[in-house]
């Protein structure tokens, strides 16, 4: 049965795991602030953030916002510290807050991934998806999709800002319907691939089909080729689904994106891409890309791995302290009980692999 | 298996004709009719209140449904709409008294409207730039104005005859409603072949009606 420890328990084993597998790739980890000014994290967050973000009143009326998403603030720093012609790659697992869209009124949620800064192209960009991948088998996540697109294709088709917009939302929805309405106001070389972009969803097939209707060579669809050459060298396409009508959930995305698809959760429960314009804000233009998991839709129901080993000591008199102490000086993790109870020992077992002082089991 | 959740009422029979159409073996609507779930070995339908089929796809209880564009405009949901189905149309219309003194959206400004489709009827005033109080209903909406609670509705509209009957008059096309596929994004990208395939025949079939 999950309960408040044990839910603890998992997720600090999860990010335990998460971290390993970010360092052995050269990652750093990182702590970004919980809290920030409103005013210097809001050009950097996209519009869903900044509308579903919680925000404070100082005491001198200045605004502040709790972390919506790790990347604004991380790259506002990271920026400032990153010397010319570096490439720094960094680890984090921290608590965001935001509005959710369920009725239960959460606000908080952990997230852990990763952002590598001054590597632009492929070989960063698949480094960040194939990190996805491998994190949800650490997490033995059973069934999962990590949907690939690229928030550069509508751009190329559609150079209208007012048109590409409507496009975006009818996209969201694979809005097939919507998506053919839109398409006889773009110039007639970019209907037939505009039309069928909410279809065009599979294995990396759907690349060919979308190149035959395009009008002309289409660099984000050199980019998903290259990328998706990249990530079977890495042994990372099992799970992989390309979708063309994927554009980013958030504004910052300007290239190779991604989205994570479990069973069971409607929601993508984790996102990532590359977003070299939103260094420009910060007056420093580095390629970036990043990507990131919801720990908490991929942690309900599960129970620490394994029961820890513990040796119960019965009894409130000096001499079971006494017996105590010693042999928690021995390294032994100890739990001392007042008086045995009946259901207390079968409690006691759900998370502990309990011996007696003797060392015999209980 | 893939589930899908079908609107009980004047939907239900064109959505199984439908399905029909596009390969599936739906039962006779006679034996559909009488349940809440049927099943067989590769398919699953459920059938729920009109407002209740995004609800079922979104959490999880089916994977993808059929039900009017009226119904999925009035919450954001965060479904995939690959498709309208090109049944169940409709309109959402503005009506008020016949000799009443809307005669058209203008005269709205100020005045109570009463509506089961709030969403909608939120959007089409602030397109039109008229401040309205909005009332939400969900029964008969036309009894708004016979009551003295509202000076005008916003309803689905087929025939008119509605109208007619209770003294009420047509004043603008609020919005055209008709039947949308709906498929959870969970199913779209985890059942990837056989939501493709419900896709693909349904669009074959939409796109070569008259």
């Amino acid at each position: 049965m999950r309960t408040i420890a044990s839910g603890a328990s998992a997720l600090r084993e999860s990010a335990a795991l998460l971290r390993r597998l970010y360092l052995s790739y050269g990652y750093e980890e990182v702590l970004t602030p919980s809290c920030e000014p409103w005013d210097e994290l809001r050009p950097a967050l996209g519009a869903r953030a900044q509308k579903d973000s919680l925000k404070l009143i100082g005491d001198d009326g200045e605004v502040l916002v709790l972390r919506p998403e790790v990347t604004a603030g991380l790259l506002r720093r990271a920026l400032r510290e990153i010397p010319k012609g570096a490439i720094r790659r960094y680890f984090y697992c921290q608590k965001i807050h935001r509005r959710g869209a369920s009725l239960t009124g959460r606000t908080e949620f952990w997230q852990a991934g990763g952002e590598i800064l001054g590597g632009g192209g492929v070989l960063y960009d698949a480094e960040a998806i194939d990190l996805l991948g491998k994190s949800l088998a650490l997490l033995k996540v059973p069934e999962y999709t990590l949907e690939i697109g690229d928030a550069g294709l509508l751009g190329e088709l559609v150079e209208d800002a007012a048109l590409r917009g409507e496009f975006k939302t009818a996209l969201a929805r694979h809005d097939g319907s919507a998506a053919r309405a839109l398409a006889e106001r773009a110039p007639a070389p970019m209907r037939p691939l505009l039309r069928e972009l909410p279809f065009l969803r599979g294995e990396a097939g759907v690349l060919d089909q979308a190149r035959k209707l395009a009008p002309r060579p289409l660099q984000a669809l050199d980019r998903l080729r290259e990328l998706a050459q990249a990530l079977a060298a890495r042994g990372a396409l099992e799970h992989l689904m390309f979708d063309l009508a994927l554009s980013g959930w958030a504004d910052y995305y300007d290239g190779p994106l991604v989205e994570v698809y479990v069973e069971g959760r409607a929601d993508a429960v984790g996102a990532g891409g590359r977003y070299d314009g939103l260094t420009t804000l910060y007056g420093k233009p580095l390629p970036v890309c990043g990507a990131a998991l919801m720990l908490d839709p991929l942690l309900e129901g599960a129970m620490p791995a394994e029961r820890i080993p513990a040796v119960l000591v019965i009894g409130d008199d000096d001499a079971a302290a006494r017996r105590a102490a010693g042999l928690r000086a021995d390294g032994k993790t100890v739990i001392q009980i007042a008086a045995l109870l009946p259901d207390t020992l079968d409690d006691l077992k759900l998370s502990y692999e309990l011996t007696a002082p003797a060392g015999r089991p209980c | 298996m893939l589930s899908i959740a079908l609107a009980k009422g004047r939907l239900l029979g064109p959505s199984v004709t439908l399905l029909r159409a596009a390969g599936l073996e739906p039962p006779r609507l006679e034996e559909l009719d009488r349940l809440l779930i049927w099943s067989n070995d590769s398919l699953r339908l459920i059938l729920a209140k009109p407002a209740d089929v995004p609800t079922l796809v979104r959490y999880g209880g089916a994977d993808a449904g059929l039900c009017g564009s009226d119904v999925l405009g009035e919450a954001e949901h965060g479904l995939a709409e690959p498709l309208s189905l090109g049944i169940g149309r409709c309109r959402l219309a503005l009506a008020a008294p016949e000799r009443g003194p809307v005669q058209k959206p203008a005269d709205c400004q100020g005045r109570r409207i009463a509506s089961k489709y709030p969403g909608a009827s939120r959007r089409f005033f602030t397109a039109h730039d008229v401040d309205v109080e909005l009332v939400q209903m969900h029964g008969s909406v036309e009894i708004g104005p016979l009551t003295g609670l509202s000076d005008a509705i916003v309803d689905l509209v087929e025939s008119g005859r509605t109208l007619k009957e209770n003294g009420l008059r047509e004043i603008a096309i609020v919005a055209n409603v008709e039947a949308k596929l709906v498929v959870s994004r969970s199913a779209l990208k985890l059942k990837q072949l056989e939501t493709a395939a419900l896709i693909a025949n349904l669009r074959r079939v939409v796109e070569h009606q008259p």
